[in-house]
């Protein structure tokens, strides 16, 4: 690999120690495919925010990585933490749980990063345009990023991103290149995929089946911002991959996706039984499905006994806030939570989970050992109205 | 029997193995608390990668898994190797870089064929594994 002279010096430690461990990890990183340079980036997207996921070995990693005196070099934002930052005491959490997730919060500010706390950065935060070189986390927003944006960026860890918003730099070689944003195997849709849940249930297919391969998709095409979403979060919780593509010149090993594996899929997932708490926003609400809600919800109260919980980033509130929507939904009996999501927060043990994402059904299963029902979202919402 | 991979993160480590057929994350798939499988669609599910050399085809899902193998690194609770006959992506790859967990990726032949759960495992800084049987 040939260095710039800055980039030798960062390695070498000139720049100090905070950088010369951030190079270690792009270099080491760039040996996985031979890159041959190192490229700037215009802005990254860490994940790793939770407390309930980095833990202490986490936060002290961070609080000692802040205490060299490093900044970020390009724009970079975060993913959801564990709790709202304003109204944690709603969800349950503990004074000692607050107290360690602002530690962690403090640490990447201490670093320069924006702690916009939400995993739709490219909704408002942090927007890439088309051809941006970027070195983006959490799995959903690479897929969107890549796939719907065609931004260029590798699916990085949260540490790797981290390490690039440092450096400002990444290794060239992966996604970055377009000669490997190439299609190695097709799935094509049998039937007419519309709307946010049978696009989540086809990228959670299409992620089981591809592998480690860039998946081409056939006969379906997310229209819609919660239709794109929901297809690359599905995409991301059961794939390796970090893109898909919709259209390509040749003919490949093709899958069929048809309504008997969307039901099965579903069935796999899903159990019949009634839900305790509803959560949508995962990935984080956009404005048109905060709209939606409140139309829907609009004049009338929730059952008792019932929780839906809506979770969007702290500025798509700030619009809803101002179109007066989050009014509507809160005299409704929702409860509104930003910089956070179910999926990564300290929950108390709940039975049931009521969601329109198989992401979240993937990871509640296993994490919070709940169940789950999948229904789209407005059909479960109609559910816990009086 | 010698198997053969690319060094992603390199070192040398002999131990149990604990061999997949399935994808795994670390996030979500692994209790860091206790180094147990949770994913419910492992076929190594309810075992322990403690100290284990751990055989997968790939790792998939979750970019905070890098943030999983560094605190289980911590906490005595990772794996001592990782193998993967595809390809590492930049989340594992980056998670083993900053625990010193040696990962050798794209091994051939495919590990899951000549080696089994139980069987003892060398890993070595040129990518070679050894399977003593």
């Amino acid at each position: 690999m040939i260095l710039t002279r800055e980039e030798e010096d960062m390695l070498n430690g000139v720049y100090g120690d905070g950088l010369r461990r951030a190079m270690k990890i792009i270099v080491g990183l760039g040996k996985i495919e031979n890159a041959s340079r190192l490229i700037d980036v215009k802005s990254a997207h860490i994940s790793g925010v939770s407390y309930s996921n980095i833990g202490d070995e986490g936060l002290e990693f961070l609080e000692e990585l802040a205490s060299l005196n490093v900044k970020v070099r390009v724009p970079t934002t975060l993913n959801p933490c564990g709790i709202d930052l304003a109204k944690w005491r709603l969800m349950g959490v503990d004074d000692e749980y607050y107290s360690k997730q602002v530690k962690v919060i403090k640490a990447y500010e201490a670093l320069g990063v924006k702690a916009t706390c939400t995993c739709t950065p490219y909704l408002h935060d942090n927007v890439p345009m088309r051809g941006d070189h970027i070195a983006w986390s959490e799995s959903s927003a690479v897929i969107y990023a890549n796939t719907f944006i065609k931004a260029y960026t590798n699916k990085e860890s949260g540490i790797s991103a981290l390490a690039s918003a440092l450096t400002g730099k990444t290794a060239y070689y992966g996604l970055h290149d377009d000669e490997k944003r190439k299609p190695e195997i097709a799935v094509r849709a049998r039937f007419k995929v519309r709307g946010a849940l049978e696009f989540s249930v086809l990228g959670y297919f299409t992620g089981r089946v591809s592998e480690a391969r860039i998946p081409l998709i056939l006969g379906a095409h997310p229209r819609t911002i919660p239709e794109k979403k929901q297809f690359s979060a599905g995409l991301s919780a059961s794939g390796s991959v970090g893109m898909a593509l919709f259209k390509w010149g040749e003919e490949l090993e093709t899958i069929d996706f048809d309504r008997d594996m969307f039901k099965s899929i579903i069935n796999d997932l899903s159990v019949e039984d009634d839900f305790n708490i509803l959560f949508l926003g995962c990935p984080h609400l956009c404005l048109e499905e905060i709209e939606e809600i409140a139309r829907v919800v609009k004049g009338r109260r929730i059952v008792r006994g019932r929780e839906v919980w809506l979770c969007t980033s702290r500025s798509i509130y700030t619009q809803a806030f101002n179109k007066g929507l989050i009014k509507i939904v809160e005299e409704a009996g929702l409860k509104v939570f930003v910089d956070t999501c179910l999926i990564v927060s300290p929950l108390k043990p709940i039975q049931v989970i009521g969601t329109n994402a198989v992401k979240t059904a993937h990871y509640i299963r296993s994490m919070h050992k709940a169940n789950v029902k999948i229904a789209e979202a407005i059909a479960l919402l109609r559910g816990v109205l009086e | 029997m010698k198997l053969r991979g690319r060094v992603i993160s390199e070192g040398r480590a002999r131990g149990e193995a604990l061999a997949s057929s399935r994808p795994l994350s670390f996030y979500g798939d692994i209790d860091k608390e206790t180094g147990l499988v949770i994913g419910r669609d492992s076929d190594i599910y309810g075992c322990k990668v403690v100290d284990k050399v751990l055989i997968l085809p790939y790792t998939r899902g979750s970019t905070v898994s890098a943030w999983i193998i560094y605190a289980l690194k911590r906490r005595n609770l990772s794996p001592k190797a990782i193998i993967l006959w595809g390809p590492a992506d930049p989340v594992v790859a980056s998670g083993c870089l900053i625990s010193n967990i040696p990962l050798i990726d794209m091994v051939r032949p495919k590990p899951q064929l000549y080696v089994k759960s139980g069987d003892e495992v060398e890993v070595l800084e040129t990518g070679e594994i050894i399977i003593y049987c």
